[in-house]
């Protein structure tokens, strides 16, 4: 069954993607700043004269700066989709079992909660509808 | 009877006003060591000549660029001179010599550079100072590279023969620093530098140099 949509609006996927794009983004951003710090900083030492650093050093890291202006989106993009799809994967069950479990408290006592095979939740979503067959026999 | 004439007191010996705090030797091959050779394109000769009790270094650059750049480190305050003695013997031949500040022809006898590093190479300031052909003592304008990078002709003209067409100088760092760049030097002086290039106007440069000395005003020592 294809999900209809990627974002629940419950609280708990906000905070899990929030938590799974800094993961990601942190160390990628983390190591990249460090690379590009480390390779200009010792390159330009390296090079030490200022008319060598401009004429040959300079035009690499504008256009490295280039690159990343138009890959540093793309990248933070899929940061966001990757955190989306993943938090999903934990905030889709559980939305669905609490409003499953609502409408069920709600006076539907013959309702069953259904979540998808590969879902997270789905061994407690089978032994809650245990629990519920077992309390209206 | 007349006295005996007093005998003339011998004059005060002259006081040097100054003190050395530190020598950039570039005096014997051992010493040059010290100075990191950087080779742009193609390479510049720096060779230590002794002429009699004379020893400087010697540089010659045919269609290359490469320099001598010594790394030290030293704060400049008020009553810091830099020193050093030089002699330009054979200029760039220029298309364009009333410019100082040319990418495409961006070569010099012998320039001497003072360089205050930043963070990164984009807030690092340098000072030039140039012996040109034809332009005026006292000419600045930024570097074509860089405008943190400042071109400073401080002797122009070619080589006298009074003293060996040697001239010695004694730069005031801090007014120099002042004077170029509109404030007061807040970074140490990262390194000092040499270069004899040639590589963009294809032409031959020859220059000497040596005896690079810091200097501190003994007025200003506390």
């Amino acid at each position: 069954m294809a999900r209809k949509k990627w974002f629940t609006g419950h609280p708990v996927q906000a905070k899990y993607m929030r938590f799974v794009a800094l993961a990601m983004a942190v160390p990628a951003l983390f190591l990249g700043a460090c690379l590009y710090y480390v390779v200009f900083e010792l390159l330009a030492r390296q090079m030490a004269f200022p008319e060598a650093i401009a004429a040959n050093l300079a035009p690499v890291i504008r256009r490295v700066n280039g690159v990343l202006l138009v890959g540093l989106p793309l990248v933070v993009a899929a940061i966001l989709r990757m955190a989306l799809v993943v938090s999903h994967r934990f905030a889709g069950p559980v939305a669905r079992l609490e409003g499953e479990l609502d409408r069920i408290l709600g006076g539907d006592a013959d309702r069953r909660i259904h979540v998808r095979e590969n879902d997270d939740l789905k061994g407690v979503a089978d032994r809650i509808n245990a629990l519920l067959a077992k309390k209206t026999k | 009877m007349s006295a005996a004439p007093v005998p003339k007191a011998p004059p005060p010996p002259a006081v040097d006003p100054f003190e050395v705090v530190k020598t950039f030797p570039t005096d014997t091959p051992e010493a040059l060591k010290k100075w990191e050779e950087k080779i742009f394109k193609g390479k510049s000769s720096y060779k230590v000549v002794t002429e009699g009790v004379e020893v400087y270094l010697s540089a010659t650059s045919s269609n290359a660029s490469s320099g001598l750049f010594y790394r030290t480190e030293f704060r400049v305050e008020p009553g810091v001179f830099l020193s050093w003695r030089w002699r330009a013997l054979e200029f760039p031949d220029k298309n364009r010599p009333e410019r100082l500040s040319d990418r495409g022809q961006d070569d010099f006898a012998v320039r001497i550079y003072v360089v205050f590093p930043g963070s990164t190479f984009f807030n690092t300031n340098v000072i030039e100072y140039i012996w040109d052909e034809s332009l005026p003592e006292g000419t600045v304008a930024s570097s074509p590279f860089s405008g943190r990078v400042k071109l400073f002709v401080i002797r122009s003209g070619k080589a006298g023969s009074e003293a060996g067409g040697w001239k010695t100088e004694l730069r005031d760092l801090h007014e120099d620093y002042r004077t170029l760049f509109g404030e007061e030097p807040r970074r140490s002086v990262g390194a000092v530098a040499v270069m004899s290039d040639s590589d963009n106007t294809r032409t031959t440069t020859r220059a000497d140099f040596g005896d690079f000395t810091l200097k501190v005003k003994k007025e200003t020592l506390g």
